[in-house]
């Protein structure tokens, strides 16, 4: 039979301890606030000013006006003209520029008499997904220009078939602007919950056995739920805390758009942490020794929670048996979640099976390391 | 400098002897690194392909179905669902089953052979801005060569249309050809890997050192170290010898799984490479050798240890361009070890660049050991009086 009276004092009993350990209080509130700002604000993957090298081999007003259009957009930042292709090659060897336009001989007199021109573009393919972006910009500003020698010729003719043929608009739902930081902050608020929840509780366990306070805990009428619930609901509280200001400090700082229910954040933010602290504890309770403890803890928590959340890295383009590893990830769901919330203000009817696994993955894990605790203590 | 390869010769056997004597240690070095490497391998990959793509088509016509067939021949776009009536996208789009929807207006066919705009709505899910920019770039390709089609087959017809006394329509047809250097197939894998390396290396390197030193002196056996003859500089390089040593293994196993299993290119020296790896190993065991003098135990170590790394992974430019950054972080950056090696490794793995480029990386990476060396061993010093 389970006492909420014994969970209360243990609670308590925690709530002081925490209290009272001033350094690991701060490190607590601290950490999390310092990391979320830190890198909500460092951290990018906006591509635009792509430093851009020019060999313009006609230098004529056509060839200026062409450049003109690279230089119009946020994309390129044309920061060098050179002469010579030795230079082109050494400029992006060094990594001065990270793409380069070459423009051929003759190429205003090609397009006045009628005669195909091929522009080269030159990528530092280095990292794919920065090259993909601008190669595409690049191509449709080609592509923009083509259209309109095309446009002009036809009205020089007496034709009025200036208009563009097809009318594309595009528009970009939940992120208009694709700005990163929107997908960034709150997946950065998974990662950070995640890495302080592992290691606020993956010591808690560890350090009563090693200050010898475990057998006096022992020795009470506690049953093992009784302390694994008190245990939690202080650290929860603790987390809680830290939840809400990187929510705040996201909204308010960083302005990213809470589009959804904050109430079904906050319960749902609440399960997650249940589970990650049920893991630390876990792990705590297997370790014994707190070193080894914060080891597991980090191996346990930062690097699948970065790696295999969907945070920066897609689950969908990895193989398949790393994306049944990453079921067993629960900032997988929260990250999920929180963009869900956050970005698109959807609610449980989107969520549902998210949600769902991650009740069951902190079901999991409380069951466990209540498990592991009984043998423990015999 | 009397006997001084002899006693270095000596705190060496030690240390070998502790490391290897130790079965968890003798793991620890060797197989999270590979481990780590082949999931980060994996998971690491931001290759924008198959988005899956929902379409309404109002025309139904030969026209709008060229249109489509566009997008899905690029490889790029898989169309997954045929709407039949535009609310559908709705729900598709917030659940993330698609996350591109191609809405086709009802005349498109008829607009497009009468030589009036036809229009067309493109809706691409945002949330992921960076592969969003990759769609979106995709998209402007597409339509804008598909526009230029257009353009082309018109003016083919206009010219049957033209009298003889009206002047010929003279036109020209711009395109790009690009050129990918360094990573052709623009595989993330390839930009991904390299750094990957760098970040083991100086976790491995960072974590190891300052936990056996302090472990030395928790089991106290730092101070029979401080009685017997051995200087302090001596004590300093046969403790750092053997994490070098290690760091080199690392670096070749791993080099090795990535060529040859991962298929990353390698066009370098692997001579430029060994000895890149001896200037980032100086400022990380020297970060390793400090924080091990201001951590009393080894869980203050390793918390320490991850303190450093975490900032230092990520404002290294592993996955975040340090150019994107604002000004004062791109300054904080300047005192990041892991920052030079990703251009070093970069560098060496698929620009194969050489001391003629990077030497000023390697300049920094020196600069940093010096310090880093050198504000320990003050402070190591003072330690053991």
């Amino acid at each position: 039979m389970i006492s909420f009276r014994r969970i209360r004092a243990v609670a308590k009993k925690e709530r002081l301890q925490i209290l009272r350990d001033t350094r690991s209080l701060l490190l607590a509130l601290g950490i999390p606030m310092l990391m979320l700002f830190l890198f909500g604000w460092a951290l990018k993957l906006d591509v635009s000013d792509v430093k851009t090298i020019v060999f313009d081999q006609d230098r004529s007003a056509m060839s200026r006006a062409f450049l003109e259009r690279f230089d119009a957009v946020e994309y390129f930042d044309i920061t060098a003209h050179t002469d010579t292709y030795d230079d082109v090659v050494e400029s992006l060897d060094r990594g001065n520029a990270r793409a380069a336009i070459v423009i051929p001989e003759g190429f205003s007199e090609d397009i006045k008499t009628g005669r195909d021109v091929q522009i080269q573009l030159i990528a530092d393919g280095t990292d794919s997904l920065t090259a993909q972006v601008f190669i595409g910009y690049a191509s449709a500003i080609v592509s923009d220009f083509s259209q309109d020698i095309i446009s002009e010729s036809l009205a020089r003719s007496g034709l009025s078939g200036t208009g563009r043929p097809v009318n594309v608009s595009v528009r970009v739902w939940y992120n208009p602007e694709l700005e990163s930081k929107n997908f960034i902050v709150p997946g950065l608020i998974a990662v950070i919950m995640m890495v302080i929840a592992g290691l606020l509780t993956s010591l808690t366990v560890a350090r009563e056995w090693e200050r010898g306070t475990m057998e006096q805990l022992i020795s009470t009428p506690i049953s093992v739920p009784e302390l694994v619930i008190g245990k939690l609901i202080s650290y929860v509280e603790l987390g809680f805390i830290d939840f809400v200001l990187s929510v705040i400090a996201g909204t308010l700082v960083f302005g990213v758009p809470l589009k959804g229910s904050i109430i079904l954040l906050l319960v749902l933010s609440v399960i997650f942490m249940i589970g990650a602290m049920s893991l630390g504890m876990f792990i705590s309770i297997v370790a014994k020794k707190q070193v080894m403890a914060s080891q597991m803890a980090i191996l346990a928590t930062f690097l699948p929670s970065f790696l295999l959340s969907g945070f920066v890295f897609p689950i969908a383009t990895m193989p398949v048996v790393l994306q049944g590893i990453t079921f067993l990830v629960s900032a997988r769901y929260f990250v999920t979640i929180l963009k869900g919330i956050f970005l698109k203000g959807v609610g449980l009817e989107v969520l549902f099976l998210e949600s769902l696994l991650l009740c069951v993955f902190t079901a999991m894990m409380l069951a466990l390391s209540m498990a592991r605790f009984k043998k423990e203590l015999v | 400098m009397n006997g001084f390869f002899e006693r270095v010769g000596c705190i060496l056997r030690k240390e070998f002897i502790q490391i290897f004597r130790d079965k968890r240690m003798r793991v620890i070095i060797f197989i999270p690194p590979m481990v780590q490497l082949i999931i980060f391998g994996y998971a690491a990959n931001t290759d924008v392909r198959h988005v899956s793509t929902a379409v309404y088509d109002g025309d139904r016509t030969s026209v709008s179905r060229e249109l489509v067939e566009r997008f899905d021949a690029t490889g790029y776009f898989d169309v997954t669902h045929y709407l039949t009536s535009p609310d559908e996208a709705d729900a598709l789009m917030d659940s993330g089953r698609v996350s591109t929807v191609i809405f086709i207006e009802n005349d498109f066919g008829r607009h497009i052979t009468a030589g009036d705009p036809a229009e067309v709505l493109i809706i691409i899910d945002g949330t992921d801005s960076s592969i969003a920019s990759v769609v979106l770039g995709y998209v402007n390709r597409i339509v804008a060569d598909y526009s230029a089609s257009i353009v082309v087959t018109s003016i083919d017809r206009y010219r049957g249309m033209i009298g003889e006394d009206t002047p010929p329509i003279i036109y020209s047809n711009i395109e790009m050809t690009e050129r990918i250097w360094y990573n052709e197939e623009l595989k993330s894998r390839n930009f991904f890997i390299p750094g990957i390396l760098g970040l083991l290396l100086s976790l491995i390197g960072v974590m190891l050192t300052s936990m056996a030193i302090v472990k030395e002196r928790e089991i106290g056996t730092m101070e029979q170290l401080v009685v017997t003859p051995i200087r302090s500089i001596e004590l300093i390089i046969g403790k750092l010898l053997p994490f070098a040593l290690i760091g080199y293994i690392d670096v070749f196993l791993i080099t090795a799984i990535a060529t040859l299993w991962f298929r990353v290119p390698f066009d370098g020296s692997f001579l430029f490479l060994f000895v890149a790896t001896a200037f980032f190993l100086f400022p990380t065991l020297g970060l390793g050798l400090f924080i091990s003098t201001v951590s009393r135990t080894q869980q203050e170590a390793m918390m320490s240890t991850f303190l450093y790394f975490n900032p230092a992974m990520l404002l290294s430019g592993f996955v975040f361009p340090i150019e994107s950054m604002p000004a004062a972080i791109r300054a904080l950056t300047v005192v990041n070890p892991v920052r030079y090696m990703m251009s070093v490794l970069r560098g060496v793995f698929l620009k194969g660049t050489g001391t003629a480029e990077l030497w000023p990386d390697l300049m920094a990476l020196f600069l940093l050991g010096v310090v880093t060396v050198g504000l320990s061993s003050v402070r190591f010093t003072k330690r053991a009086k």
